[in-house]
């Protein structure tokens, strides 16, 4: 075997293992999963959140960075707490937090997180009802409070006040910070309200807490005793106390752990989890920045973006062909072997693909066949010169190749800026384009080339181009 | 063999270089004037550059959008644009540069409340497909970040082109690629597109792709030059041309074949980004041909002789 033969197997060899890999890594593992890649906001759904800080006053460099650490601890805590999959929370740039929530939250999750100041007190209720406008203060240690339903547009028909003691039995920093959830048990005859959530205290807490449930007193059905959970003054749940957990707390026992039942929906659990996790933010914060996506938009993108490639595949498939015959087919082959590698390079990479990046890959499909339509137009002139097909196709790749270097950096070069100057979904497209056009030029000069190798071997007289 | 172009074209593209120099300059004209009015905040700007709230809302019966906006104005939110969304039962609705004031005064009452509280009068059982915010600060900081974004692409593909080929060609490339620009902007700008940062992704993307096809002209031209320099050089350029003719066609087709594809079928997300790059690739592929090479005829003055091949 002469060295070429050689070389040309082992090129067939990589290619191989390449695509092989590439597969390996973007099928899907899951069920109900299309491909094994990370999906943006837009298209799984879920939202974004930017906030600035804004101290009250100017701050040396190093003081705002701290501040910003622990705004982005206090906010991650009050994520932690919902329970989702997946959240992402990051410093950007010198006085900002990016929060990104995927899956099919509501929106008013997402907003809880950054509208709260975050003073959660414990305060003992002495009445309550569904009526406004009937409960008064009788003394000036009591004060009237709203609860959360009074402030949401769709539920105001919920709408609950309480007669609280004004001072607070309890203060949020009794929490152990960012451990509440919500807990999910087995629903039984004796346990008909399977979703729960769950508080933790910590050392000195555990003390104050039961403390705190001792001046409550223990719930019966006649004496209505409740600790309201009050979140910025506005109350969020107001929980009896089992006379099992009275019985702990008045024979003095440390109390660190304890358990809301209610009829809560899911919704609401992770709500009220992270109102136990809010913890006080170091600082005001302001919203700069705010997209949500429905888990419905996102599927429809989904489905577009699909259709979209494979249409714009199939045309380019059936062009090819029909212009360029054999060679066209040859191209076409390349085509798909380049969407399997970028696909395979996505997962790899742990890259997120968004809309615009799914426009991106589309846009490569219809690039990517220059490569090869240079380097078959450059045959096409080499045959009409008189030249035979071995030399023709030798020439084709010979002249071609630097054309398709440069044509391909010059793409690549306003990829990377937008790479490093966009943000979200068009870093997504920045991505696949990049990572496209790199990988086209591979398998255009190897996979292609290759199959043109073996078909000399065969010493071809005419070229079906 | 198929071909779409004849065995070997012999036309004069260089002689018709007065009128496209014409029809460039007005293009470029358009284009400053769409980029100054851009700077002055008189053009139609999304929410990405000018700041507001935009919400994708679907409604689960029938709701004219007449009683909407109606609905929304008596909700006392000033300067709501609606729009409905093609083949669904949902609309658009955005709110630009909103009062600040007002909307800090009270950070629970968003706009995108305010909107949502506004419509379910109309219809309670209506879903939120999607809902943006953006300050008016991040605003000008992303109008900022277009701008240099283009700078800097047309900066560092000039010296790209300047390293391989020389200064001359650099120059001529990099104005060939701002004049296609500046093209697709005015053009955008004259149909009232609105301005988003997939507009801008795609006068990027469309700047790389036009450059593309100039250096495969380009490359041509001086494999000719090397091969024969004594030929006028006005010659040499439309033999060029016309040599790199073919491929210059089918890739702009397949190129353009998808963006087809994208465009009746991307969703209304994608459909102004795939119309922007479309003209794009038809006005890239334009200039290459009438706009860089004949950039070099003027700076050689139509002689034979010069170093150009490096």
């Amino acid at each position: 075997m002469s060295q070429d033969v050689l070389f040309n197997w082992f090129r067939f060899a990589a290619l191989v293992v390449v695509t092989t890999v590439s597969v390996f890594f973007f099928w899907p593992k899951q069920e109900g999963q299309i491909l094994d890649l990370n999906l943006g906001l837009d298209l799984r759904g879920g939202c974004m959140i930017m906030v600035q800080i804004k101290p009250d006053k100017p701050k040396t460099p190093e003081e705002l960075q701290q501040l910003l650490s622990q705004t982005k601890i206090v906010l991650e805590n009050r994520v932690n707490g919902l329970g989702l999959t997946e959240p992402i929370i990051s410093e950007a740039g010198l006085d900002r937090v990016l929060i990104q929530l995927p899956g099919e939250q509501q929106s008013e999750l997402c907003t809880q997180i950054t509208n709260i100041r975050g003073i959660l007190e414990f305060k003992k209720v002495i009445k309550s009802t569904t009526v406004t406008d009937e409960l008064k203060t009788e003394n000036i240690n009591q004060e009237v409070l709203k609860g959360r339903e009074c402030f949401v547009e769709k539920l105001k028909s919920d709408c609950e006040e309480y007669l609280v003691e004004s001072e607070p039995l309890l203060r949020g920093d009794a929490l152990e910070a960012g451990k509440a959830k919500v807990l999910i048990t087995q629903v039984s005859p004796q346990n008909p309200n399977p979703i729960n959530v769950e508080l933790n205290m910590d050392v000195d807490g555990g003390k104050e807490f039961s403390q705190a449930l001792v001046k409550v007193g223990p719930n019966n059905v006649t004496d209505y005793k409740r600790l309201a959970i009050v979140l910025d003054n506005q109350v969020y749940s107001a929980p009896g106390i089992t006379p099992e957990l009275y019985n702990d707390a008045k024979n003095g026992r440390s109390i660190r752990q304890a358990v809301i039942t209610g009829k809560f929906t899911n919704e609401q659990a992770k709500l009220l989890a992270s109102v136990l996790n809010a913890g006080a933010l170091p600082t005001a914060i302001e919203v700069i920045q705010n997209a949500t996506v429905g888990p419905s938009l996102g599927k429809d993108s989904i489905e577009k973006g699909l259709n979209a490639t494979l249409l714009a595949g199939l045309f380019i498939l059936i062009f090819m062909v029909f212009y360029y015959r054999l060679s066209g087919l040859i191209a076409d082959f390349t085509m798909i072997l380049n969407i399997v590698v970028l696909l395979g390079m996505l997962a790899v990479l742990d890259a997120t693909l968004t809309l615009p990046g799914i426009a991106g890959i589309i846009l490569t499909i219809g690039i990517g066949v220059d490569s090869n339509v240079l380097i078959f137009e450059r045959m096409r002139e080499e045959l009409k010169t008189g030249k035979q097909a071995r030399a023709a196709i030798d020439a084709g790749y010979d002249r071609a190749l630097m054309t398709i270097i440069d044509s391909h950096v010059t793409t690549l070069l306003t990829g990377l800026i937008l790479f490093v100057l966009g943000a979200g979904p068009i870093r997504g497209f920045a991505i696949t384009l990049c990572l496209g056009i790199s990988i086209n030029l591979f398998t255009a000069l190897v996979g292609t080339r290759m199959i043109y190798e073996f078909l000399k071997l065969r010493r071809i007289q005419k070229l079906s181009i | 063999m198929f071909q779409i172009i004849p065995k070997e074209t012999h036309i004069d593209f260089m002689g018709k270089r007065f009128i496209a120099f014409t029809i460039s300059g007005l293009l470029s004209i358009s284009g400053i004037v769409a980029l100054v009015m851009i700077l002055l905040g008189n053009a139609n700007l999304s929410i990405d550059f000018a700041g507001g709230t935009a919400m994708q809302i679907s409604f689960s019966k029938e709701v004219p959008l007449e009683q909407a906006r109606q609905t929304i104005s008596d909700a006392g939110i000033a300067g709501a644009e609606l729009q409905n969304i093609e083949g669904k039962n949902a609309i658009l609705v955005r709110v630009k540069k909103e009062d600040k004031k007002e909307s800090a005064a009270d950070p629970e009452n968003t706009m995108n409340k305010r909107i949502t509280a506004a419509l379910t009068k109309l219809d309670d059982k209506l879903t939120i497909d999607s809902s943006d915010f953006v300050g008016p600060n991040i605003g000008g900081e992303q109008r900022d970040k277009a701008i240099l974004a283009i700078i800097f692409a047309t900066l560092s593909l000039l010296v790209y082109i300047a390293i391989r080929f020389d200064y001359k060609f650099g120059i001529a490339a990099a104005l060939a690629t701002f004049h296609d620009v500046l093209a697709v902007l005015g053009v955008s700008y004259f149909m009232g597109l609105e301005i988003t940062l997939l507009i801008i992704t795609a006068l990027l993307t469309l700047a790389g792709y036009s450059l593309t096809d100039t250096v495969v002209v380009f490359d041509r031209i001086r494999e000719n030059l090397r091969k024969n320099p004594r030929t006028p050089f006005i010659e040499l350029l439309n033999a060029s041309i016309n040599q790199v003719l073919s491929r210059t066609i089918i890739t702009s087709l397949t190129v353009l074949l998808v963006l087809i594809a994208l465009y009746f079928f991307g969703g209304p997300v994608l459909k102004d980004f795939s119309f922007a790059l479309s003209f794009g690739v038809i006005i890239g592929t334009y200039s290459s041909v009438f706009v860089a090479s004949p950039l070099l005829l003027i700076w050689k003055g139509g002689r034979t002789q010069g170093a150009v091949a490096k």
